[in-house]
């Protein structure tokens, strides 16, 4: 499937703030971040990412162009070796 | 080959069966690694007991509404407490009625924990207690009044070391109140995440097909193209395609009955958001840019849900478990459930009656909710479904009510397609 072309930048939000934390030039982050599929299955370019952080789980939310949702992905803190 | 596994409302399962009687022998090395399979124990400890183990010597309900109930209700929650040892007040405190019938009633919940008696019997006590609102005292009563050791253990726990303390002690009534009031409002004892109660969907899944193994080629893990293994998930009509890898290390990879068992306990409105999941046999290769963006190398991602339908559960070391994962599974769907209701971004209008929801409720769930109207939406939907249909729903519903009517509608309407 070829990507669509991507308006640039990514921006990173911090959730518990909802502040922009930065933003990226979109070539700068690997092309499975830089898009994601939509609800009909189609990929779009991801412009925005909100991370939510407690204790040892972290939430990655990724929009589209309109704001809409596209994926979240659950992190857990790895259990010490 | 098609394999049916049991439900709830099918009878005992084969594996409900062959949990309740001799373990099979460990596998091969299993006992070899030590160290691994006490940190899945400690993991699995965790999990154990949520609740105060006191159904049996539970006094009956209280009768409701009129002063009499609530005087007998007295009675009957002095007795509890005094049945614990705990000392009740010399004098009764002079709380309103509806407040009063609430105290009974916690104090009832607990005939066996003097130390819980003890705690509300001196918040009930204290001057600064009296001085908050009817609407906050009947919150607090609730929220650390509970036999769950999820929320209300912790917190009764704290409140009492509040109470003890110095600063409270020796502040004014108005003080005191503020204290209470800034308690109510931090909840500083709520734990980070919505915990995984141990099985708590075992007797509440629904019953679920197997269809398969088919082999398939060059499925699209987030790994990369791989040969893979297919099986169809059948659950309440519905067949959910599910991919795994064909060589799986099954210390760190779900199985197919544990994925299985996932998607039969999800919410029937969340079920029908799942197109397909697959089970990656590799970590997401996204994880190393993760690492260098948030500066931090020990998280690896464990599953991604999509606006488009599909799941990916990663590898986890240790093996997460199966309630861990039917929570997380009920998380994560709770995302794009709730999206589609009501809209992608929480600013959207229609977010505005969970919103109030979290409001008039007051009390949350975890830690993690406390991050977006998004997120304590999963983390509420969690821990309805955990709960739902069991002894504690009751209590842990007086905490959070709005939003549990909330849930209660969502998931009684008709899925969305």
């Amino acid at each position: 499937m070829s990507e669509p072309k991507h308006p640039g930048t990514i921006q990173f939000v911090d959730g518990a703030t909802q502040q922009v934390t930065k933003t990226v030039d979109a070539t700068e982050v690997p092309l499975s971040i830089r898009f994601a599929k939509n609800e009909a299955g189609e990929l779009v370019p991801v412009v925005k990412i909100v991370a939510f952080q407690e204790g040892d789980r972290r939430t990655l939310r990724e929009y589209g162009p309109e704001g809409q949702f596209l994926r979240s992905t659950v992190q857990l803190r790895n259990a010490p070796r | 080959m098609t394999r049916r596994i049991g439900g709830a409302g099918t009878g005992p399962s084969p594996l409900s069966r062959s949990a309740r009687t001799t373990p099979p022998p460990a596998p091969k090395g299993a006992l070899k690694n030590t160290a691994a399979t006490a940190s899945t124990n400690l993991r699995e400890a965790r999990y154990e007991s949520r609740f105060e183990e006191t159904d049996a010597a539970r006094p009956k309900p209280q009768a409701e509404g009129a002063k009499a109930g609530a005087k007998a209700g007295a009675r009957a929650g002095a007795k509890a407490g005094a049945r614990a040892g705990a000392a009740a007040p010399k004098e009764a405190p002079k709380l309103p009625a509806d407040v009063r019938k609430t105290l009974d009633q916690q104090l009832a919940l607990h005939p066996k924990n003097s130390a819980a008696c003890k705690t509300l019997n001196a918040l009930a006590a204290s001057p600064g207690f009296q001085g908050m609102k009817e609407a906050d005292q009947q919150k607090l009563l609730k929220y650390v009044g509970g036999t769950n050791l999820d929320l209300s253990g912790p917190a009764r726990s704290a409140l009492d070391k509040k109470l003890g303390s110095d600063a409270f002690k020796k502040a004014d009534a108005g003080k005191q109140t503020a204290q209470l009031q800034k308690f109510l409002t931090d909840q500083p004892a709520t734990p980070d995440v919505v915990a995984p109660q141990k099985d708590a969907f075992k007797d509440k899944r629904l019953p679920y097909k197997l269809h398969g193994p088919s082999n398939v080629k060059d499925i699209a893990f987030q790994g990369g193209k791989a040969d893979a293994v297919k099986y169809e998930v059948e659950v309440d009509g519905k067949k959910i395609p599910v991919y795994l890898p064909k060589k799986a290390d099954k210390t760190s990879t779900h199985s197919i009955d544990e994925v299985a068992k996932g998607l039969a306990a999800l919410p029937k409105s969340s079920r029908a958001l799942v197109k397909e999941v697959l089970v990656e046999g590799k970590p997401n290769p996204d994880d190393a840019y993760w690492a260098k963006e948030y500066n931090d190398p020990n998280f690896s991602s464990y599953m991604t849900a999509g606006a488009d339908g599909v799941i990916n559960v990663y590898p986890s070391k240790p093996k997460q478990s199966q309630d861990y994962l039917d929570g997380t599974m009920i998380h994560e769907t709770g995302h794009t459930l709730s999206i589609k209701q009501w809209g992608d971004s929480d600013s959207d209008k229609r977010w505005d009656g969970w919103k109030a929801a979290i409001k008039s409720d007051g009390i949350v769930p975890s830690k993690y909710a406390k991050a977006a109207p998004g997120e304590d939406f999963g983390e509420t939907l969690q821990l309805y479904q955990q709960v739902k249909g069991t002894p504690k729903e009751a209590e842990v519903r007086a905490m959070m009510p709005e939003r549990f009517k909330i849930i209660d509608s969502l998931l009684a309407e008709k899925p969305k397609p």
